[in-house]
């Protein structure tokens, strides 16, 4: 198992490499001088030559490329990710305010999908007939309904008509708890309903196999109450599947805060990233990229992991 | 068997029951965490605080640059320079008690009595020198250098300021009055200093990553007494429909940079749309070669575009046609013929290509962005109409920043942009004549008679009736040059509820620093 962890955390240095390798050339590649950029926003006049130069200058993008490549490398190893072009603000500091915002939005979305999303399936399953059929047709749509748009409509319900929750922003927890949950609750169900649906389908597939298993049927055989069989041994195992599916779905639902915090104006990571690539702020965009694939790695390492604890044939292979 | 019966129904019911509770349980949070709302904005009676929803996140300040849209609503909260505009747009003496101007080229600033920086230091004559010296150098990267270029010296005496120009000049006073022209302390007359420290009548005093700032009132601005909000707290909305969202929700009280799509749906809210008429997008040429050199080619495109389209397309209404150049109303060069230079006129563009040499017409690149869909959609007009007159557009519409590269480096061979003047002055057209290959200038255009006489215009300082005749000259030259092709003004708006009191837009090209009005409103 350690060997296990070890070979994993390797491979996922070195996926960390090629990511910052990529990022740095995508980079280069795409058209759009920062220094321009950062000096003339739309709807002003155009910068001057002698400030864009300076503003080169100033940044290092007048350094040869592999000079600019090395000193990011080395900054990534010595945990500096270099200032943001367009706040000056070192870019670790950026990330560690937004991170947690979004770690928060998606944690939040991932426990209302667990809850929500077990409890339908397993009922579906257990129930069948019309509550199944409802259930079924319900997590298509919820699968199928893309988040900005279910987003739209929450604001609109929940926002614009009953004036229940804000229609987006931040409130830091540790300020305003209650506010903290209200401006979170729209944008995590957002999130959440579609990993919900997908959550439904997989827990209610898995408890209707996992029941005609042999074991299920020796357990009933031998008098056991129906409950406790269905905790016991039926939801148990079907658990296994959907843990992956949480794994797997708890970076799918990171990259869905793209949209999300877009729809709701919520300040995580994703709108820096975005900010980051309209604005061509170079170093907050690797920053952000370099820190979302190492979640990336470290979430599939966890699955794997768990996966081992719910399933000791996992760890015996 | 009975038995087995009796334990299923003891044991399913509350399987049931636990799986439909833990649901409900979920349902109810959400519901909980919903009810017991306060109302998000406003607060308490006589709390002036207002909460502004900013059209996005601003980058740092630097002193003198010129930053788009989103900084200079928070210059104008914080600073003030030796002028400013009132109310209604015209320019007044904002930290100067007076202005005299004893000849054409000189003007002797008297400042006011006892005025302090945010940060209580004394803001002196000196300050008011140092800062100007700034601006005028072009070595500093200012906007402001070339409105201030004619500016020979500039002398500081007790309270005192006196400036003189190597000619006169009609709109000095204007560039004195923008938001980036602000009396700042010597300290911040660097590009590494974030230029927040002001005179102005709010002092920045929280500024939250990603979400917000707050300014509060400064007691010490000259005129604070008439100042009446406590605080204004902004919020940042980078997207338009989360801004205007933000809006109908109650959670701010007021926005900048309404979405044209967005008018009608905030009216019928209830809110105020206070818009003007100000910004203009227009067609330019890369006129290093091919068929765009030919001024005529370029008159056909003028009189190709239907206008009245192209505003129903990109504003949903919420604009006007365009048909020449905007000189504001005010001005004494003012001519409403000058808005008027072309019409839409298929057939004569066709007899234009024709005349230049291509009756068969030619195919040509349209450059614009997929960033702002107001251009885009202004793109998309302007291809239908040039394809019905012959000319075979193809459209390109990157980012923004993609779009300004290739206008930077002449990457087209048409463009569609939006732009309005820094100033109100007419002068504002250099811009669009003098070749510093930006993305704002029609590739390789620029034209000395234009900005001859647009520089004559500015020496017409006393004499109304030479400046309008140089514009009507202006105008002539500019409807057979066609430097660029216009296509229609839109309407800026800014949108507020009915808590918002004593606010307005400033007018035209102004439109963008009316947050200088926030000085006068309340809320209640």
């Amino acid at each position: 198992m350690i060997l296990f962890i070890v070979k994993r955390l390797a491979m996922g240095a070195g996926l960390v490499l090629l990511v910052l390798t990529l990022i740095f050339s995508a980079l280069q590649l795409v058209p759009g001088d920062p220094a321009v950029l950062l000096l003339s926003t739309g709807d002003g006049g155009a910068p001057s030559p002698e400030a864009v130069a300076a503003l080169r200058e100033q940044l290092g993008l007048n350094q040869p490329l592999l000079t600019q490549y090395l000193s990011f490398l080395s900054g990534v190893f010595t945990g500096d990710l270099g200032e943001s072009f367009r706040t000056s603000q070192p870019v670790l500091e950026a990330i560690g305010a937004r991170l947690p915002r979004t770690l928060l939005l998606v944690a939040y979305a991932t426990v209302l999908s667990v809850i929500i999303g077990v409890a339908m399936g397993a009922i579906a399953a257990r129930r069948g007939g019309w509550v199944d059929t409802l259930v079924t047709a319900l997590s298509s749509i919820g699968v199928a309904l893309p988040v900005f748009v279910f987003g739209a409509v929450l604001i609109l319900a929940f926002s614009i008509v009953l004036g229940l929750f804000p229609a987006g922003g931040y409130v830091d927890p540790s300020k305003d708890a209650l506010g903290a949950i209200k401006s979170l609750t729209l944008p995590a169900v957002s999130l959440a309903v579609g990993f919900a649906a997908q959550i439904a389908r997989m827990t209610r597939s898995a408890v209707l196999e996992v029941q005609t298993q042999d074991w299920v049927r020796t357990a009933k055989s031998i008098g056991l109450a129906p409950m406790a069989v269905f905790r016991k041994h039926v939801l148990r195992n079907s658990l296994t599947p959907v843990v992956t599916v949480v794994g797997i779905g708890f970076g799918t639902l990171l990259g869905s805060t793209v949209l999300v915090e877009r729809v709701f104006n919520y300040p995580g990571l994703s709108s820096l990233l975005v900010d980051g690539v309209t604005t061509r702020d170079y170093p907050v965009v690797q920053g952000v990229v370099i820190v979302i694939a190492m979640l990336f790695i470290a979430i599939n390492i966890v699955v794997d992991i768990t996966y081992g604890i719910l399933d000791p044939r996992v760890r015996r292979a | 068997m009975p038995f087995s019966q009796h334990l299923n129904r003891q044991g399913s019911f509350p399987a049931r029951r636990r799986l439909g509770a833990v649901a409900f349980g979920a349902a109810s949070v959400l519901v909980l965490a919903g009810c017991g709302a306060s109302d998000a904005a406003g607060g308490s009676d006589g709390d002036q605080t207002l909460v502004f929803g900013l059209s996005a996140e601003p980058a740092t300040p630097i002193t003198g640059m010129q930053q788009g849209g989103a900084v200079n609503q928070l210059l104008t909260m914080v600073h003030r320079g030796l002028m400013t505009y009132d109310e209604k747009g015209a320019v007044v003496p904002g930290l100067a008690e007076s202005v005299d101007t004893p000849d054409p080229t000189t003007y002797v600033f008297t400042l006011r009595p006892d005025l302090t920086f945010h940060d209580d230091t004394p803001l002196t004559a000196e300050n008011v020198k140092n800062s100007l010296d700034y601006y005028r150098d072009p070595a500093n990267g200012s906007q402001l250098a070339a409105g201030l270029k004619d500016i020979t010296d500039i002398t500081a005496d007790g309270d005192t300021v006196t400036i003189t120009l190597a000619q006169p000049n009609t709109a000095f006073l204007q560039y004195l009055a923008l938001p980036f022209a602000a009396i700042v302390p010597d300290a911040s007359l660097n590009p590494d200093t974030p230029n927040w420290i002001g005179a102005g009548p709010f002092e920045m005093t929280d500024l939250q990553e990603g979400i917000g700032l707050t300014v509060e009132k400064n007691d010490d601005y000259y005129d604070a007494d008439d100042v009446a909000l406590d605080s204004i707290e902004v919020k940042f909305y980078a997207d338009g429909e989360a801004r205007t969202n933000a809006l109908l929700s109650g959670d701010v009280d007021m926005i900048e940079y309404v979405p044209w799509e967005n008018f009608q749906r905030v009216a019928d809210a209830g809110l105020t749309v206070d818009a003007q008429q100000g910004p203009f997008q227009y067609v330019q040429f890369n006129v290093t070669d091919g068929p765009f050199a030919d001024p005529k080619v370029r008159q056909a495109v003028a009189y190709a575009l239907n206008r009245e389209n192209a505003v129903t397309a990109a504003f949903q209404s919420n604009g006007a046609p365009l048909d020449g150049i905007i000189i504001p109303e005010d001005d004494p060069a003012y001519d409403p013929s000058a808005a008027e230079l072309w019409s839409y006129d298929p057939e004569k563009a066709k007899d234009l290509l024709a005349e230049a040499g291509y009756p068969d017409g030619f195919s040509a690149t349209l450059l614009s962005t997929s960033q702002y869909t107001f251009l885009q959609d202004n793109a998309l007009s302007v291809q239908e109409d040039l394809r019905a007159v012959g000319i075979d557009v193809t459209l390109d519409a990157p980012d923004w920043s993609t779009r300004v590269s290739k206008g930077n480096a002449g990457e087209y061979d048409l463009a569609v942009s939006g732009d309005a003047g820094v100033i109100t002055d007419p002068s504002y057209l250099l811009n669009w004549v003098v070749d510093s290959r930006n993305f704002n200038v029609g590739w390789g255009y620029s034209n000395d008679t234009l900005r001859g006489l647009i520089e004559d215009g500015l020496r017409a300082a006393d004499d109304d009736a030479a400046k309008k005749d140089i514009y009507k000259q202006i105008a002539e030259i500019w409807a057979e040059d066609v430097p660029f092709a216009s296509i229609n003004t839109r309407e800026q708006a800014y949108a507020y509820n009915d808590r918002v009191k004593g606010f307005q837009t400033l007018p035209g090209f102004l439109v963008f620093y009316s947050s200088l009005n926030l000085a006068n409103a309340s809320v209640e």
